[in-house]
């Protein structure tokens, strides 16, 4: 019993650091005025960049490394087709996720002649930090994961200070609320959704990452499974604030760990995978309904 | 003429352009560009067989690109297409396999099947856009979710209730041979779906500009308070804009279930609805647009099962190909709006 709520935890810490990086990157780019519905394929580009790279160089370090440069190019281009070209955020982020849900299968066929996934033991995982605490019950908590893992923990603290008590932030907060007002107090706004975007390009490449390269140590067809929508959704219930978003991840990774967990029962697996999917629906029901109430107070 | 001049080079740029990087995705592969570009002209109108089987692809990417289109010309996002095809297919299979529709004759029998799968969609975008309309939740989430939860769960279905008797795949048993549209001539995929959907197209394309709903709706879109002061019940017209692109994808999934797979399987949709998105954002919801584009993907669907036959490119490739033609001509058609109109 205790050591299966154990291991429950840890792979609720494991799984709630993709979505929480995501949702920080998403964040960044909330704050700027942009939903930045390309997360998933930002995510999914950092997913394989960081097995490709991993792979050839083994080297995990290298691994994360080209997943973020990857990641980065793309944020770029989509910044280049939302901010400078005035294009649609929802069409280009959409177009953009298709793109790298098919290139990637693409480069998985014609670079490792796998069909739908790719895995070698020549991948190499990122390296899990053991803490010396001297205490067995503390080490069996806080030791151990990815170093990914503790590095999210420090990114949600300086996301945070960086969006509501850095120069660049308050000019990011104004640049999201009123474009054209910041603009006329002499603020480069597109440079600022420029910056913005290549945040969100390499924390959603670090997810990617953790994603492909910390446990499983495989790239698989549109391996992200729709966690970037759900990292939007968490963005959209949280409305901006990062200690929000910390919590729903945790939610999110329990209620992750909690399908896989319930696959082997006798639950049907596929029930246990839409949990995910149908509570944050149910969430965003739920804060308009609280919305409402506080309102009628 | 200078204009026609200036006009004529950009459209060759942008042709330029678009050919110049399908050859750089072409040619990673190791494969000759203008080798591959020749089988994929092959596959794709080589033949009469050929060009059929063009056309009878374009059955989903039409049906599940209005499917996007109508709702977006109400001014809200359906990105649900995916979902509401994949219920569309599963219970056309189901109805289509049932023993109370023994006795009715073939062609009533159709008829049922495709309403169902019309109705199914339909439902499955209903709480999507009741959502947004009595709760204001954003129904690009919702209707994003929603591909999820409806894969998951007709991937439950045809694992467990439905699954044929015996099978070792998670599939349903054909449907009665009654029901099904055959090809037309042998050799090549084409059947009368294509002309089911060329029926529907024109009633869309009829409500669009000669209906008061289709007036509507296109009014919702552009600028709602203008449309509500004038007497347009908005939330209403959106909901029947949703229903109706719903209907259509599920529509889509019944035609593929009767014309093509004769059943419903695990990985029944390639991702038909999120092809539809795309050719809806490049068309930019305009009806003329759709077809047109969904005739140019549909020949890189089929051109591409020949590449790979004759060369080493996987047929994924028409995935990617399509992806960057939808971003180079959203970017050229902005370049050129701009250029028009600078601000």
């Amino acid at each position: 019993m205790w050591d299966e709520i154990l291991g429950l935890y840890r792979s609720t810490i494991r799984m709630m650091t993709p979505v929480l990086l995501a949702s920080l990157g998403g964040l960044i780019t909330f704050h700027a005025g942009i939903l930045n519905v390309a997360i998933e394929g930002l995510m999914l580009i950092g997913a394989f960049s960081a097995v490709c790279f991993s792979y050839v160089f083994a080297n995990a370090g290298i691994g994360i490394l080209g997943a973020v440069i990857f990641s980065v190019a793309l944020s770029i281009l989509y910044s280049f087709f939302v901010t400078t070209l005035r294009a649609n955020n929802f069409a280009i982020g959409f177009s953009l996720n298709i793109f790298v849900s098919s290139l990637t299968l693409y480069l998985t066929r014609i670079l490792f002649r796998g069909e739908n996934a790719f895995n070698s033991p020549n991948i190499k995982a990122i390296p899990e930090l053991s803490l010396k605490l001297g205490n067995k019950f503390l080490e069996k908590i806080f030791s151990g994961f990815s170093i990914l893992v503790y590095f999210s923990i420090i990114l949600t603290i300086l996301t945070s200070y960086l969006i509501f008590k850095t120069p660049f932030g308050l000019r990011l907060r104004a640049v999201g609320q009123n474009e054209v007002a910041s603009k006329t107090a002499g603020v480069n706004a597109s440079m600022i959704q420029y910056m913005a975007s290549i945040l969100c390009g390499i924390l959603c490449g670090l997810a990617g990452a953790q994603l492909s390269i910390s446990n499983v140590r495989l790239f698989s067809r549109d391996m992200t499974g729709g966690r970037g929508f759900i990292a939007l959704a968490i963005i959209l219930i949280a409305r901006g604030k990062p200690s929000f978003i910390l919590i729903m991840s945790l939610i999110f990774g329990f209620l992750d760990s909690l399908s896989i967990k319930l696959q082997s029962g006798k639950v049907a697996p596929q029930f246990s995978l839409m949990i995910p999917y149908i509570i944050s629906i149910l969430v965003l029901m739920f804060a308009v309904i609280y919305k409402h109430f506080k309102c009628t107070e | 003429m200078r204009k026609y001049l200036i006009i004529f080079l950009r459209w060759l740029g942008l042709i330029g352009l678009i050919l110049t990087t399908w050859s750089f995705f072409i040619a990673i592969s190791g494969a000759n560009p203008l080798e591959g570009f020749y089988y994929l002209g092959l596959g794709a109108f080589g033949g009469s067989c050929e060009i059929l089987s063009t056309l009878n692809k374009m059955v989903p990417f039409v049906l599940t690109a209005f499917a996007v289109a109508i709702p977006a010309w109400a001014g809200v996002w359906n990105i649900g297409a995916e979902g509401q095809l994949l219920l569309g297919g599963f219970v056309a299979a189901v109805v289509g396999t049932s023993h109370w529709l023994k006795n009715v004759p073939s062609f009533v029998g159709i008829i049922i099947i495709l309403i169902c799968a019309f109705i199914s969609g339909s439902a499955w975008a209903l709480w999507t856009i009741l959502l947004r309309i009595y709760m204001n939740i954003n129904e690009v989430i919702t209707t994003l979710l929603s591909n999820y939860i409806a894969d998951l769960l007709t991937s439950y279905f045809v694992n467990y209730p439905f699954r044929a008797p015996g099978s070792p795949w998670a599939q349903t048993s054909y449907i009665n041979e009654k029901f099904i549209i055959s090809p037309l001539i042998s050799g090549s995929e084409f059947s009368s779906t294509f002309f089911i959907m060329t029926a529907v197209v024109m009633l869309i394309i009829l409500m669009e500009r000669q209906t008061i709903l289709g007036y509507e709706i296109c009014m919702t879109g552009k600028n709602e308070l203008f449309a509500a002061q004038g007497g347009i019940k908005t939330g209403f017209i959106r909901l029947v804009s949703m229903i109706i692109g719903g209907g259509l994808a599920g529509l889509a999934g019944g035609l593929l279930v009767v014309g093509v797979n004769y059943r419903f399987m695990e990985g029944f949709s390639p991702g038909y609805g999120f092809t539809g998105l795309l050719i809806a954002l490049i068309a930019n919801n305009r009806s003329i647009l759709i077809i047109i584009i969904s005739f140019i993907f549909a020949a890189l669907q089929t051109g591409s099962v020949s590449l790979e036959l004759f060369t080493d490119v996987p047929a994924e490739v028409s995935g990617v190909l399509q992806a960057i033609l939808v971003l180079f001509a959203s970017a050229w058609s902005l370049l050129v709006k701009t250029k028009v109109k600078p601000h």
